[in-house]
């Protein structure tokens, strides 16, 4: 019997063996790998098994409980930084997506996708009931609900979903209520800026009728009424020309938000796959056709974009609290929240409907006058019902 | 005049034990100073590229870091089945009965001399590792131990050194106390120059004294707090009689850090364990191996070359060099795969945990100051095959940048092109990909820290009776953090250490703390 002896080291043969199949294995991968990260599949579907290019698309969604589809099939979680999800593999072409969610308006957007390119999208879900909360004169020193002595209030909004408890008060004695300050802070700021407006209107345009805009300071709690009707935030500039509302960026170029920018494709896929308003501002732009064409297969941008109105009168326009790829636009039938994003048509969610109501935005709050009530609109689905 | 005769031809060069450039004159000095920046510089530029890169050629470092990836899942790969083999050596090692195996060679004259240097280390630990000296199965008179105080050290270290004579004098062949004297010229404190001084000791005061002929010797050098496993000297004897040429050889054990690991918070059990592992798979790559820590080999190579060096940090690996280069070349390491318990760096705090184990692989990782050592010396001992000096150079090179730069471009600067990358860049798929494929890869490697996990949980000491359970499920678990130790204590301490060389302000010695819960 062979007595115990010691284990050898690996011997140099297994040694060398492990390491010519780990440089197979890294000759092979790396092309491959890069292949496949710059999007080349292969097509296993063809006959030839030829190679496709694909691109993607990347979504950003901040609405919960939603489900996303991609030409109207589900696409699966695949979020890789939070509250956004990057589909991949799509092939060139027009896709529609869109978003949906059981108490929230859909977004839908048709957009194209190039190959080796991502399309970037921002979505976003205003309630499809409006979400508001009454603010109440006086509230209930024992429980802290807002106080209304008309009974018919509830049915006064039955259209919208309210977030506060209310309590019905028989008399009309307050001696025992405690006076809401939020409701006097509200009320001064809708009158005053009702007083300003008609005095810029007054003094600046009295022929003209005026909208006023309001500015939404990056770190501030309150807005900046300005005398105009040009508004600023950040990088941004909205704006009233003629009867149309803009938006405008200021930055620098490198920072410009993706729905600035297209992949130019020559005049006639860009209107087709944009829209002729797209390339329209494209070419005011840059001054010459020959200049955008000089640019072809490459990333161009506007400086401004038109808001969609509906071919309504703009009431009232200003910043979307904490989001600047919205506006918020009070039109003749209420007020609605409008994308930036004009690569496709520029989804329109009702916030509040309304014909006689005054909206005025302060501290990232959303209030509006609808006859003797003064409301908080808000943007989301609230947990308090 | 020092008396030189005994060294090796080469040895006896004035150049040969330089430390440092300004140790030398002329276009050597230029010529070394040079080598001490390159490592620096190759790592600086190496990130700093990358960040360039990311910015200006985006796609171009996108191919890189995917690249790169791939590289390092393979080299995860490649380096666990190293590390499983080694694990298997070394089970199969300990179950031996290396006693029964050194009996068929005739050893009788082979005297074991142990230098343990110590410091301000407590009297507990010192005693714990005599105590494992003694309890080995190997003829205690055959033993040599020389007790290597420190006199900057005070009048506590020769307390303990006096208590551990009265203990255990009368257990070996020989048990030398020896101090070596403070603010000696030439030399820098620290343990190499404690342990030259402790060596030339024993050399007069025993071997000469009893005509032990210095060829029947092997040294084994110990950090203080080495634990012996009872076989380590019959398994060194079988590798001393065994290997092609004995007294041109070094032979090292697998430096195990889990005396304390019970006690040691999670930080220093990835850490310590993951130096022992990286020691596993280099005893299966001996021909990149240079001594590490406690290791051991003849008295006759160590007086061939004067001891170790006193002028620089880490005279543990750099002894190697010494004798690879004074033997022209004609010098080997033999791994021993036969483990020495030590210490894993643990204070009694966690954040001095972290800074005693970053300042130790600071320490560790200057360990650069050979590249300069060996690249100037291959230049000047063309006794040295041509093709074995290209191979360890770059093997040399490649270590060493490595270590400091991928695990920050793996972590930190796989992302860079994502950040610094232009519009251009931002809206490929390649953009979006690249995190994506990153991630995915890192995902894979990740099977070398399961493999690292197992292997960990089977060389853990007995659980003390205080420990739950539970704590094994904490001992697997705790590998998921390699990624943030491979920054703070590998890539960050090389590159400070790197970049002091690089400057020119030379680090000093720093000892590791040693405490233990009793």
């Amino acid at each position: 019997m062979t007595p115990p002896t010691e284990m050898q080291p690996l011997s140099q043969k297994k040694r060398r063996f492990v390491f010519l199949l780990s440089l197979t294995l890294f000759v092979v991968a790396v092309p491959f790998s890069v292949f496949y990260a710059i999007g080349y599949r292969f097509d296993f579907n063809d006959e030839f098994n030829s190679i496709k290019s694909v691109g993607g698309m990347y979504v950003r969604n901040d609405t919960e409980n939603t489900e996303m589809f991609i030409n109207d099939s589900a696409v699966r979680d695949m979020r890789v930084f939070q509250k956004a999800a990057y589909i991949q593999n799509l092939e060139s072409g027009m896709h529609r997506l869109h978003i949906q969610g059981d108490a929230v308006q859909t977004w839908v957007k048709e957009l194209p996708v190039y190959a080796h390119f991502v399309t970037e999208v921002s979505t976003f879900n205003m309630p499809r009931v409006p979400q508001i909360r009454i603010i109440t004169q006086y509230t209930n020193p024992q429980n802290g609900t807002g106080v209304v002595f008309d009974a018919a209030t509830s049915t006064v909004f039955s259209f919208a979903s309210t977030t506060n408890t209310l309590s019905f008060a028989s008399s009309s004695a307050t001696s025992t209520l405690v006076i809401n300050p939020e409701y006097a802070y509200v009320r001064t700021l809708i009158a005053s800026s009702t007083e300003q407006r008609a005095l810029i209107e007054a003094q600046e345009n009295p022929k003209e009728s005026f909208t006023f805009g309001e500015a939404l300071l990056e770190d501030s709690t309150s807005t900046l009424l300005y005398a105009t009707t040009t508004q600023t935030l950040r990088e941004y500039t909205l704006f009233k020309r003629e009867d149309d509302v803009y938006i405008a960026w200021n930055g620098n170029q490198e920072d410009i938000p993706y729905y600035y920018c297209v992949l130019y494709k020559g005049q006639k896929q860009t209107s087709l796959e944009y829209g002729d308003h797209v390339y329209a501002s494209l070419l005011s732009t840059y001054s010459t056709k020959s200049e955008l064409d000089a640019l072809l297969n490459e990333r161009v941008c506007r400086n401004e974009i038109r808001i969609d109105r509906k071919e309504q009168e703009v009431v009232w326009f200003g910043f979307f609290p904490n989001n600047p790829d919205l506006v918020l636009m009070q039109l003749q039938d209420g007020l609605y929240a409008v994308e930036v994003d004009d690569r496709a048509w520029q989804n329109t969610q009702l916030l509040y409907p309304g014909e006689a109501i005054t909206v005025i935005q302060d501290g990232g709050r959303i209030y509006v006058q609808d006859g003797d009530y003064f409301i908080e609109v808000l943007t989301s689905i609230a947990s308090q019902t | 005049m020092e008396e030189s005769s005994h060294l090796l031809p080469y040895a006896q060069r004035t150049d040969f034990k330089v430390g440092r450039a300004p140790e030398l004159t002329g276009k050597d000095r230029a010529f070394y100073r040079f080598l001490e920046i390159i490592p620096g510089v190759a790592s600086w530029s190496t990130l700093i590229g990358v960040l360039l890169m990311s910015n200006y050629a985006p796609f171009a470092a996108a191919y890189f870091i995917i690249g790169f990836a791939i590289y390092w899942v393979l080299k995860t790969a490649f380096l666990s089945y190293h590390l499983r083999y080694n694990w298997k050596r070394l089970r199969h090692h300990l179950s031996l009965n290396w006693q029964q195996m050194v009996e068929r060679f005739e050893y009788g004259h082979l005297y074991q001399m142990v230098i343990l240097p110590y410091y301000e280390e407590p009297e507990e630990i010192v005693n714990a590792t005599i105590e494992s000296l003694a309890a080995v199965t190997y003829d205690k008179k055959s033993i040599i131990v020389v007790l290597a105080a420190e006199e900057r050290a005070g009048e506590n270290a020769q307390q303990v050194a006096s208590a551990m004579q009265a203990k255990w004098g009368s257990t070996f062949g020989s048990f030398l106390v020896t101090t070596h004297p403070k603010d000696m010229p030439g030399e820098m404190a620290g343990k190499g120059s404690n342990a030259s001084y402790a060596a030339e000791e024993a050399r007069k005061k025993i071997l000469d004294t009893h005509g032990i002929r210095y060829n029947h010797v092997l040294v084994s050098i110990f950090d203080i707090d080495t634990v012996l496993y009872k076989d380590y000297f019959n398994c060194l004897v079988w590798h001393f009689m065994t290997c092609p040429r004995p007294l041109k050889t070094s032979f090292q054990p697998v430096p195990i850090f889990n005396n304390n690991i019970w006690e040691a918070p999670a930080i220093a059990r990835v850490v310590a364990m993951s130096s022992t592992f990286w020691e596993m798979v280099q005893q299966e790559r001996p021909e990149r191996m240079a001594t590490f820590s406690s290791h051991s080999l003849s008295f006759q190579a160590l007086y061939e070359v004067g001891y170790w060096q006193v002028n620089m940090v880490n005279e543990d690996s750099r002894i190697f060099w010494n004798l690879l280069m004074a033997n022209d070349g004609q010098y080997d390491v033999v791994p021993l795969s036969y483990p020495v318990s030590m210490d894993a760096n643990a204070a009694p705090t966690l954040w001095g945990t972290i800074k005693n184990i970053y300042r130790q692989h600071r320490r560790w990782t200057y360990g650069v100051e050979n590249f300069a050592y060996i690249i100037y010396h291959f230049t000047k001992n063309k006794k040295i095959s041509l093709r074995r000096r290209i191979v360890i150079g770059l093997q040399q090179a490649e270590g060493y940048w490595s270590l400091v730069t991928n695990p920050i471009m793996l972590f930190i600067l796989g992302w860079a092109p994502i950040f610094l990358g232009t519009q251009e860049f931002h809206q490929t798929v390649l953009s979006y990909n690249l995190p994506i494929m990153v991630r995915d890869l890192l995902i894979v490697a990740m099977f070398g820290l399961v493999v690292s996990s197992v292997i960990s949980l089977t060389m853990l000491p007995p659980r003390p009776k205080d420990k739950s359970r539970l704590r094994y499920v904490v001992l697997a678990v705790q590998w998921i953090l390699v990624p943030a130790t491979m920054i703070v204590f590998s890539a960050i301490p090389g590159l400070d250490a790197q970049t002091r060389l690089m400057l020119g302000k030379y680090m000093g010695f720093w000892v590791t703390p040693k405490t233990r819960k009793t």
